[in-house]
């Protein structure tokens, strides 16, 4: 559609092409996901991040390593001089919101249990299906039996 | 047990998932998913300049911290497992940038977050209209390569 054909003011017009580009870039993930279903998205990429298999540890060690990096710097103004001479002032504060934004990111996953059940399912789904050991099977059955006790939480709360 | 029945395992386990899931999770676009937290963590807009400068600050710090004078004063304040936990995730933060930029799928959910959770409305028309004739085209070219 051509920009002149809507006859709106600005503020509809932005809305209606925001609305029809919205569509536009679902329909993309959706073609993208039936053309390559082996292609990463980002719940994966989130889960790799996060030392992929260790993740329910490294939440909380990413979170805590993050804040001591921060108080360190703070601390000690020879380290911080010693960061700023080699990175300089732009890319050490870009370092230091980085920092901040990883502890707000393992939080933000650590304290929802979807977002937990979404990693657990990045962790079964690229498990590599040729190890074959006793504790990986208790550790599937474990996993079951509280999914299970999940769902069935969720009915009874109906 | 044999190699099939672990895999059923694994299957049943990973539907078990997917129902739970799909029970708390909304249809729509949310900003409390994973996609969502990474957005965040990526500056939201701004998530494609992040991107680099995470990558180039957490390769900057990472040799920052190689250099003796940066290390000894640090490991006044960390332990040397917590340096080493440090550096390991700046290495991950610079294959996650790396991972993501080169992702169109993964671009294309940042793009519908923006448009869906953050606030465009200072966004201009032309940019809107950009966006849309790139998506156009990306769409175009997976048809293309149907054929």
């Amino acid at each position: 559609m051509n920009v002149e054909t809507v006859n709106t003011t600005g503020d509809d017009q932005g809305k209606y092409f925001v609305k029809e580009l919205s569509q536009l870039i679902d329909m993309f993930i959706k073609e993208s996901e039936k053309k390559d279903s082996t292609q990463k998205d980002i719940v994966y990429s989130v889960y790799e991040f996060l030392g992929a298999a260790g993740y329910k540890e490294f939440l909380t060690i990413y979170s805590f390593t993050s804040a001591f990096a921060l108080s360190a710097f703070s601390m000690n103004q020879e380290a911080r001089d010693g960061l700023l001479a080699v990175m300089g002032e732009e890319y050490f504060d870009y370092f230091c919101q980085m920092l901040l934004s990883i502890i707000n990111l393992c939080n933000k996953i650590n304290t929802s249990e979807m977002n937990m059940a979404g990693l657990d399912k990045a962790r079964w789904r690229c498990c590599r299906t040729d190890i074959l050991t006793i504790e990986c099977i208790k550790e599937i059955k474990k996993e079951m039996l509280m999914y299970e006790c999940r769902l069935k939480c969720l009915k009874d709360n109906l | 047990m044999d190699t099939k029945n672990r895999d059923q395992l694994e299957a049943e386990l990973l539907e078990l998932i997917e129902q739970y899931l799909k029970k708390i999770t909304p249809d729509h676009c949310d900003d409390d998913g994973i996609a969502a937290a990474a957005y965040f963590l990526l500056g939201e807009v701004f998530f494609s300049d992040s991107l680099l400068t995470y990558l180039q600050a957490s390769a900057s710090a990472l040799a920052a911290f190689a250099r003796d004078e940066v290390h000894v004063q640090l490991k006044k304040h960390m332990h040397d497992y917590e340096l080493y936990i440090l550096c390991d995730m700046l290495k991950r933060m610079i294959e996650f940038c790396n991972r993501v930029e080169q992702n169109e799928k993964i671009i294309a959910q940042f793009d519908q977050l923006r448009f869906e959770i953050s606030d465009t409305s200072n966004m201009s028309l032309e940019t809107i209209l950009h966006e849309r004739t790139k998506y156009e085209w990306l769409l175009l070219g997976l048809d293309l390569n149907t054929y």
